[in-house]
């Protein structure tokens, strides 16, 4: 039985809607107003994860898959290649796992931080 | 360095930080009594930051000769991951700097134990605007955006002209030693991220061996420096100084997370590399500026600064200490990642 609506992403949603619009407007002292939008930050990376983190993590496990010839889990092949740097088997001037590296962090910061500098320069909005 | 040992205990030290505000100004007062040599009164006193183990207080003193507006920094930040040094080395290194004519809150006094208030400092307090955001955005810092990476420039290389001699009591930090201290506590999180693996093999493979050692601010970057509409005022939070290659502050303050979004401007958000190197060269009366061993120590930093990620949510999922802005600051570790993969490729 699926679990029933609203979904997960839709609650955390409901939260961000409410803390922004009722809550927010509320807080006069500065450092909990700053410390409330860190909050409310945080609950987007958790809406934006809720929706997207399921299909990355099996894209990761794809693309680090093709790139080592393996397969396994996105944290397995994470830790095969971190053993092939540490044994000198790859190094930064492989033009190929850079932009392999590119494209899983760019994904991990659609989630993190969409706003960023160099995500944009990469995915303008 | 290594302050903390990373598996080991975490907690924030609580160091005790006593005197009520009351008593604060009663001892204040005696200590400028004798250090002015004629009756003072402590008026107008606030605190400005209150970390766990460190705090900065304002308050004017009133003198026949002239009222003054001072700083008291007391305590010892145990917030800084790499150790912070203590209020009296800093001190020192800042009444050095000053000599050199590096623009800085000049020191009044040291406290001694005898004062009972702990370690700390009184200087000066300068008027400037310090927030970064302000000094890149607001219309009045216009005139200074042009002229602050030049400014950068001469104040660090008056930073890398202090005699060793008179900071022979500072630890030396060359890039081997903090490669080895930053890989190790990367791996100690247990955070498999196969992008800093990459940078430490190159950082390893790549750290300058002819490291001509200097003093070094070791936090030189948008947010510690002060700003009036005509420049750069001061250098402030010299915690961080040790020995080291001086290229090393020239990379730091070029690391995409002090431009605070205007990363077209390299140079901590308001300046661009060319006018940062001369004006440096200039001053420290070499031919150039080494852009390679700069592009070394920016890389560095950008690694630095997210190893220091991982730590702060570390302590936050460790227990040491919950808050939801340590958690938060673990999910800036992406933005470091795709910084990193630009700057090894840029490298090769």
């Amino acid at each position: 039985m699926p679990i029933n609506r609203p979904t997960e992403s839709e609650l955390i949603e409901a939260v961000v809607e409410f803390l922004q619009g009722e809550v927010l407007p509320q807080l006069n002292e500065p450092g909990l107003a700053y410390k409330a939008k860190v909050a409310l930050n945080s609950l987007n990376i958790a809406a934006r994860q809720s929706l997207q983190g399921d299909f990355l993590a099996q894209f990761e496990s794809v693309l680090l898959g093709r790139y080592l010839n393996a397969e396994g889990s996105a944290e397995e092949l994470n830790a095969l290649l971190i053993d092939k740097i540490r044994e000198g088997e790859v190094d930064s001037s492989d033009a190929v796992l850079l932009d392999v590296l590119t494209t899983l962090s760019l994904n991990k910061l659609a989630i993190d931080n969409p706003r960023y500098s160099t995500f944009k320069k990469y995915r303008p909005e | 360095m290594g302050a903390h040992s990373v598996t080991g205990e975490a907690t924030i030290a609580q160091a005790e930080l006593p005197a009520s505000p009351e008593m604060l100004k009663v001892t204040l007062e005696s200590i400028l009594q004798r250090y002015f040599q004629e009756p003072v009164e402590v008026a107008g006193l606030v605190q400005l930051t209150a970390g766990a183990a460190a705090q900065t207080w304002r308050f004017e003193v009133h003198k026949a000769s002239g009222n003054q507006l001072l700083i008291l920094r007391r305590g010892k930040d145990e917030d800084q991951f790499a150790g912070a040094l203590s209020k009296a080395d800093e001190a020192a290194v800042i009444v050095a700097a000053v000599a050199a004519g590096v623009p800085a809150p000049r020191i009044v006094l040291a406290l001694e134990p005898e004062n009972g208030l702990g370690e700390g400092f009184v200087m000066e307090c300068l008027e400037g605007e310090t927030l970064p955001q302000r000094i890149l955005r607001d219309a009045r810092y216009a005139t200074a955006r042009e002229v602050l990476a030049a400014q950068c420039g001469r104040a660090l290389a008056a930073i890398h002209s202090v005699p060793a001699t008179s900071v022979s009591h500072l630890p030396v930090a060359d890039a081997l030693s903090q490669i080895a201290f930053y890989e190790k506590s990367y791996r100690d999180f247990e955070q498999p991220l196969p992008v800093f693996d990459l940078a430490f093999q190159y950082l390893r493979q790549h750290a300058p061996q002819d490291e001509s050692l200097t003093l070094v601010h070791g936090d030189f970057r948008n947010g510690n420096l002060m700003v009036g509409g005509e420049g750069l005022r001061a250098v402030l939070d010299w915690e961080l100084s040790h020995i080291g290659d001086p290229m090393e502050d020239l990379g730091w303050l070029c690391v995409n997370s002090w431009r605070f979004g205007h990363s077209d401007k390299p140079v901590g958000g308001f300046g661009d590399r060319q006018a940062l190197f001369e004006a440096y060269a200039t001053a420290a009366n070499v031919e150039e500026v080494d852009a390679d061993r700069v592009a070394f120590w920016e890389l560095f930093g950008v690694v630095k600064w997210g190893v220091i990620c991982l730590y702060q949510s570390w302590v936050h999922l460790s227990g040491a200490q919950r808050s939801v802005e340590r958690a938060a600051i673990g999910r800036r570790v992406s933005e470091c990642e795709l910084d990193i993969i630009e700057l090894l490729k840029a490298a090769h």
